[in-house]
Formats: structure tokens, C-alpha cells, sequence
């Protein structure tokens, strides 16, 4: 989500931290890995905001910034294809890109995703739906 | 169908170009790096430890949110406004409720004693001008 390795390791902390804190209010009504998973996800959320806050830009300008560090990061390892696709998935709106990572990479089911971000598994089925076809769109026919 | 199974079908249902793509993180993680996370999130916790406690009866943590002393802050305001409009409120009653401690026939002896009084002292005017042959125009001009 955030692709920078300095923000990914200050999130990871802070992610650590936030369950540090509020490890005695998790009653098990869920599965502890949806929850640290919504804990890490409500962070990133508000490590973007604040983010974008902070450098007073929009998110548009934001994640073009972070298209640009693929380009140009010394730790990106994979071939072209696979660069198209991770700035592809920059392009798709937030909601849409975070069920994509849990779904693509994390390789969640609905079920654990509806559990992490307090959606239905219909409309998690119908945002991946969408957000594959506008990446394989971004990835395939748009320069 | 093991879920990793599930997950591919379905890509290769959606879009099938973007199912040919390897999938792996392509972007490196440093050796080091969960080494040091470890280290620095431990530093964080003890930091915070050291500098915030974490109540966890649920009276104290609401003490301790901004809300609550605000809305206490409006409760004061408004027990004041209360408070206020009841004494003016008592004070008028209180008026009526003396006169209504006598009867009509001590107030018509009053008023009539005041009349009376009255009266008197404007005869003992009257009387003086009349002794003293004072101007009566001149009087009224002073007026």
C-alpha cells in the first residue's frame, strides 16, 4: 500500500505497537490474525492521510509519487510486467486496491476479508471484480 | 478446493491475461530487516510504557478521552442557565406570593391612607403658595 521501504518499516511499527496497546480489549470474537490485519489497515490509512496531509498534496499527486518510486527504487526486483501491475494497482480507487492486496497477494477469502474491513461478501466479490478488470485494462491496453 | 486453488480459478475467470502473471513480491526486503524491527519496536514499547499507562476499566479510559471534558464543560454551562432562570423565576413569584399574604381589605385601607396622605400634603402646598403669594406662572416655568 505504501511501497516505500522507510514508510512500510515505520508503519510495521507502529502496527506492532497499536496491538501492544490494545491487546486487552481483543474479547476473540474474531480470529486474532483479522484483527491485527484491521489494525494494520486502519494505520495505513491514516499513515496516508496523514501523509498526504503533512506534504499537502491529493491522493491522485500521492500515488503518482509512488508510481514514480517504483520506477526508480533500488529494491524492485521484478520484470516489467510485474512493475506494470504494481503501479496499475496504484491507479484503482483505495477501497478497491485494498481488496485487491488482501485477495491477490495476502490471498484472504471473502469471508476473512468481510471480517477485516466490515464489508459484505458480495460487494468484496463485486470491488475485486471491478478492480481486476481496471487493472488488467491499466496493465494490457493503456500506455 | 484449497483456497490458493479458489483464488486463481477465480482471476482466470475475470481476466486470464492477468492470471498468466508470476505472482511474487517483486520488491526486495533487506536481510537486516526484521532483525532490526524487532529491536526498534521493543525500544517503542518500552517507551511508551515508560511515558502513558493504558487504563483498562472502561470509566477511566472515558475520563480520559477530550469529549467527555467537553461535553462536561456544556453540562456546566447549562446547569448554570438552569439555575439562573429558576432564581429569577422565584424571585417574581416571591413578589406575588407577599401580596398575596394580605387581604383586600388592609390593601384598600392602605391605599386609601396613602390617598389620604396625598392629599394632605398637596392642600399644605396649596396653603403655601396661597400665604406666601407666590407666582404660580412663575412656578410652572421653573417646571
Amino acid at each position: 500500500m505504501v511501497i516505500d521501504h522507510q514508510d512500510a518499516n515505520d508503519l510495521t511499527q507502529e502496527v506492532f505497537l497499536k496491538i501492544w496497546i490494545k491487546i486487552r480489549s481483543f474479547r476473540a470474537e474474531s480470529q486474532l490474525f483479522t484483527w491485527i490485519y484491521r489494525i494494520a489497515i486502519n494505520e495505513t490509512i491514516n499513515f496516508i492521510k496523514a501523509k498526504k496531509r503533512r506534504n499537502l498534496i491529493s491522493l491522485s499527486k500521492y500515488e503518482y509519487q509512488l508510481q514514480k518510486k517504483i520506477d526508480m527504487s533500488p529494491d524492485f526486483d521484478g520484470d516489467e510486467i510485474q512493475k506494470r501491475l504494481l503501479k496499475a494497482v496504484l491507479k484503482i480507487p483505495e477501497k478497491q486496491r485494498l481488496v485487491f492486496n488482501l485477495r491477490y497477494y495476502q490471498e484472504l477469502s471473502y469471508e476473512e476479508i468481510a471480517e477485516i474491513t466490515g464489508t459484505t461478501v458480495g460487494a468484496l466479490k463485486a470491488s475485486y471484480h471491478l478492480a481486476v478488470k481496471k487493472i488488467e485494462k491499466f496493465v494490457f491496453f493503456v500506455d | 478446493m484449497d483456497q490458493k486453488e479458489e483464488i486463481v480459478k477465480e482471476l482466470k475467470e475475470i481476466s486470464p491475461k492477468l492470471a498468466e502473471i508470476k505472482k511474487n513480491d517483486p520488491i526486495l526486503v533487506d536481510e537486516q530487516y526484521f532483525y532490526h524491527l524487532k529491536e526498534n519496536i521493543l525500544v517503542k514499547v518500552s517507551n511508551d510504557s515508560k511515558t502513558t499507562i493504558y487504563p483498562t476499566h472502561f470509566l477511566v479510559r472515558i475520563f480520559l478521552k477530550k469529549w467527555f471534558y467537553s461535553a462536561g464543560g456544556l453540562l456546566v454551562i447549562l446547569i448554570l442557565i438552569i439555575t439562573f432562570s429558576i432564581f429569577r423565576n422565584n424571585e417574581l413569584s416571591s413578589e406575588e406570593y407577599i401580596l398575596t399574604t394580605f387581604d383586600s381589605e388592609t390593601m384598600i385601607d392602605y391605599l386609601l391612607e396613602q390617598t389620604q396622605q396625598n392629599e394632605d400634603k398637596n392642600d399644605l402646598l396649596y396653603n403655601t403658595i396661597l400665604e406666601e403669594d407666590i407666582d404660580e406662572f412663575l412656578i410652572i416655568n421653573e417646571l
